[in-house]
């Protein structure tokens, strides 16, 4: 037997399991204030695919909704049986207990901003020789880069001002690729999650903004 | 570009236990991954159809 571990959360709300993955059996184990559910496997399927990563997150999804707290985990994470599972929380019981205070009926908002193109490629500069020709481009790549993250950093300061007091927490990923200049995780009271999603859906003219959730606290799970 | 924002987070962040860790998705490590390759890693994952997951909103 296998357990794949969905999420802990607080001992309140439902103790009815959901199903689990592949319409195999969820077993919720609790202790001190705590649950863990977990898919039981008999044994582990060899891989996973994007069914079963949406599956695992309606999961979650339900169980936050159910609960004031819930910390998911991430995907896959094994445990041997329930035993591992009661010996997991029972060692790391403060943490746990902590973490999700913080995240106590609270959900997360992600915004993607995406460049509506690609970086500009200027004519390479004019110079007398090849070696300052070449420190010429570098420094002209550079300052394009230093221009993108300066825009990237303003972004991520707006997103803030706009959540305003409604902003618990806030992880920024700037410029984590060619085509993404901010990649935004925003923490935020569950009540108020619909009312922030339409404040940050905006229209730039420069970058496409594309908000999703709100989802459970996945980026603000960071016990470890 | 929803399905890929949910499988970062998924993939990459969320409660660790000391649990025997799997480390393969459709054929991709995930020992360690940033933000790039678990884009790259989830093209494996998608398919045509849209996510019925939650869904992005162009603002």
């Amino acid at each position: 037997m296998r357990l794949l571990l969905h999420a802990v959360t607080t001992a309140d709300g439902t103790e009815a399991s959901p199903t689990g993955l592949r319409d195999q059996p969820c077993v919720r184990v609790a202790m001190n204030g705590l649950a863990a559910w977990a898919t039981q496997f008999s044994e582990a399927p060899v891989t996973f695919g994007r069914a079963d990563l949406l599956e695992h997150h309606a999961l979650v999804s339900r169980l936050s909704a159910d609960h004031a707290g819930v910390l998911p985990a991430r995907f896959p994470t094994w445990l041997a049986d329930a035993q591992a599972l009661r010996a997991e929380l029972e060692r790391r019981q403060a943490d746990f207990a902590a973490a999700l205070e913080r995240v106590r009926e609270r959900v997360e908002i992600a915004m993607t901003v995406l460049w509506r193109s690609l970086p500009e490629h200027e004519p390479p500069p004019e110079a007398a020789t090849p070696g300052r020709k070449y420190l010429l481009g570098r420094q002209q790549a550079f300052s394009g880069s230093d221009r993108r993250r300066a825009r990237a950093r303003q972004l991520a300061d707006e997103t803030e001002r706009l959540v305003g007091d409604d902003l618990v927490d806030v992880r920024h990923q700037v410029c984590p690729s060619a085509t993404v200049a901010l990649s935004s995780a925003v923490l935020v009271p569950r009540e108020r999650a619909e009312n922030v999603k339409v404040r940050l859906a905006r229209k730039e003219p420069d970058v496409r903004i594309l908000i999703n959730g709100p989802w459970p606290p996945y980026t603000f799970a960071d016990v470890v | 570009m929803s399905l890929l924002e949910l499988a970062d987070r998924l993939l990459n962040r969320g409660v660790v236990l000391t649990g025997e860790a799997t480390i393969s998705v459709a054929g991709v490590d995930l020992i360690y991954l940033g933000l790039n390759v678990v884009l790259s890693a989830v093209e494996n994952l998608k398919t045509s159809h849209a996510a019925p997951a939650s869904r992005g909103h162009d603002g």
